[in-house]
């Protein structure tokens, strides 16, 4: 219900929880982006890392080649494995060329021979048989399963998710407080209006709902700017995540489940703002006759 | 005035009771003891007293921003201490108040400070229109209407207040220093506001400080000193009302 009664202009303080709501929303807005891809990050790479075992076999080239296609064999026969393949020497000095130049050092230089294996279900055990397998038949192996690289990434991921959320759970807390003290404080530059009123003869709950849908009115203004803000913000982010390489960053969209998330905020703060609003001036208002 | 035209409906308990009322602010000295008197309907009395006495202390008990310490105000026959908030705020819609330091609205037009009663009581909007401009008009304030309080000298200001004070054709009437500001001749004519009223049955008190205003009625007066109010009679020969 809107009261019919003329209010003073918009204060500073209303401006200021309209901003403040804009900013806290905005931020959670990216907060929100942030832990959401990082999930997706996730599975993209673990999609493509944990199929693949690499196999070092170092010492002589002659040495190594021999215990490497032994290893081929060994590996090839173990159920799991959808195929292996010896890395060409030639390819792995290819891969050295942009750091070493093209030199006679490359060809010179006491490489590993290497072996790629992928497995058809990455798992626990098929990893082990091949690790059993390829050590039977060259000891010296080094085998790289990418796991302790990849649990270091998801550790990462997940502390930096965490962070996010975080984020989201301080700026809500942010918004909470600011709200309530922006009210209180527009309220206390209204003390007069509210004693005039009071004087002539306006009801409580009418003086109350008069200030408290104007303190609802600029938190949903300023949330709503926070969103329309926000809007471009996400797609400029995404066109540069689209930019760097579309296999290592998924695209940067945010599911229906967030944004309705993020516009509850505005509300949750038009709540607030309410409640507030209705407490502060009910005080104001019982401390009169 | 065209615009008051109704006689007041007789209450049906004096608009002023008070019984054995005392008052102070906190623990300072008593302002008012033991005060018991009745003011009837369409009374007009005169608040007189020094600088200090309690004239506006006696009034805030009865525009209802204190209650007494001690004994019973009772408006329209409520005791106020037991009113609830609703029905003191519906006892106030009764009251037209002059406050001594006006209490205008600064964000408002001098238009919109005099329509504020009205749209608080619901008036329809034609109506306030028109009691606003003809009211705005009789106290000389013509073509001030959209003027802030801010830019409004003293007096002009005081008429703004008067004006909201009467516009809802209150039953009570409490104008405190209502004429501090300005001159003999709009003294005058503000004056004959509250005494249309008052033929029309409104109760009315006007503290004062000016003697020449209170010679110039008909109007008995009460008076304050040292915490105690006295009943003096007029000091006007009743003939000057028909003047
Ligand atoms: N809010 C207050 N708190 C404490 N003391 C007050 C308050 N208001 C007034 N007083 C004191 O009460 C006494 C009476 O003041 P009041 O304003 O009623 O006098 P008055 O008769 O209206 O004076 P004036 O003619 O100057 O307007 C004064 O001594 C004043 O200092
Ligand atoms: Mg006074």
């Amino acid at each position: 219900m809107r009261s019919a009664l003329p209010s003073p202009r918009q204060s500073t303080m209303g401006h200021f929880i309209a901003g403040i709501v804009a900013v806290l929303v905005f931020i959670s807005g990216i907060a929100l982006t942030a832990a959401g891809s990082i999930g997706g990050l996730l599975n993209t790479w673990n999609a493509s890392v944990t199929g693949t075992l690499t196999v070092q076999i170092p010492g002589p080239a002659a040495d190594a080649d021999k215990a490497v296609t032994s290893a081929l064999h060994a590996v090839q026969a173990i159920d799991g494995v959808k195929q292996a393949h010896i890395v060409p020497r030639k390819e792995a000095q290819e891969l050295l060329k942009p750091w070493l130049g093209d030199t006679q050092l490359i060809a010179d230089l006491p490489l590993p021979a290497l072996l790629d294996v992928e497995l058809t279900a990455p798992s626990a055990q098929s990893i082990d048989r091949v690790t059993a397998a390829v050590k039977a038949a060259a000891p010296a192996a080094l085998i790289d399963d990418h796991r302790v690289w990849l649990n270091r990434i998801a550790e990462f991921a997940s502390a930096l998710s965490y962070i996010a959320f975080a984020l989201i759970g301080l700026s809500l807390a942010a918004l909470t407080l600011t709200v309530i003290f922006a009210t209180r404080a527009s309220l206390t530059e209204y003390t007069s209006v509210i004693e005039v009123l009071h004087l002539v003869g306006a009801r409580d709950s009418t003086i109350a709902s008069q200030f408290s849908w104007r303190a609802v009115r600029q938190a949903l203004w300023g949330g709503l700017i926070g969103l329309i803000v926000f809007g471009p913000a996400l797609l400029g982010l995404s066109w540069f995540a689209k930019r760097i390489d579309p296999g290592i960053l998924p695209p940067l969209t945010l599911p229906l489940a967030y944004w309705i998330g993020l516009a509850t905020l505005p509300i949750a703060a038009a709540v607030i703002a309410y409640g507030v609003a209705r407490a502060t001036v009910g005080r104001v208002l019982r401390a009169m006759v | 005035m065209a615009l008051f035209r109704t006689k007041t409906k007789e209450p049906d308990a004096d608009p002023i009771q008070l019984e054995g009322v005392a008052f102070q602010y906190g623990n300072s000295p008593t302002i008012l003891s033991d005060l018991t008197l009745s003011l009837p309907a369409g009374s007009f009395h005169f608040l007189t007293g020094a600088s200090g006495a309690g004239k506006t202390s006696l009034l805030s008990l009865l525009y209802l921003t204190n209650l007494p310490t001690g004994g019973q105000v009772r408006l329209f026959g409520q005791d106020v201490a037991k009113a609830s908030r609703n029905r003191r705020a519906q006892i106030r819609r009764n009251l037209g108040v002059v406050f001594q330091d006006f209490r205008l609205l600064d964000h408002l037009s001098a238009f919109d400070n005099v329509a504020l009663p009205l749209r608080v009581a619901g008036v329809a909007e034609d109506t306030v229109q028109a009691n606003v401009s003809e009211l705005l008009r009789w106290v000389g304030l013509e073509g001030l209407f959209d003027a802030p309080p801010e830019v409004l000298s003293g007096g002009q200001k005081q008429r703004v207040a008067i004006a909201r004070a009467v516009v809802g054709q209150p039953k009570l009437i409490l104008a405190d220093e209502p004429t501090g500001n300005v001159d003999d001749a709009i003294a005058e004519r503000l004056m004959q506001l509250f005494v249309e009223l008052h033929k029309l049955g409104t109760c009315v008190i006007v503290a004062t400080h000016n003697e020449r205003l209170v010679e110039r009625y008909p109007f008995p007066r009460l008076h304050i000193e040292r915490g105690a109010v006295s009943v003096l009679p007029a000091k006007a020969r009743p003939a000057t009302e028909e003047a």
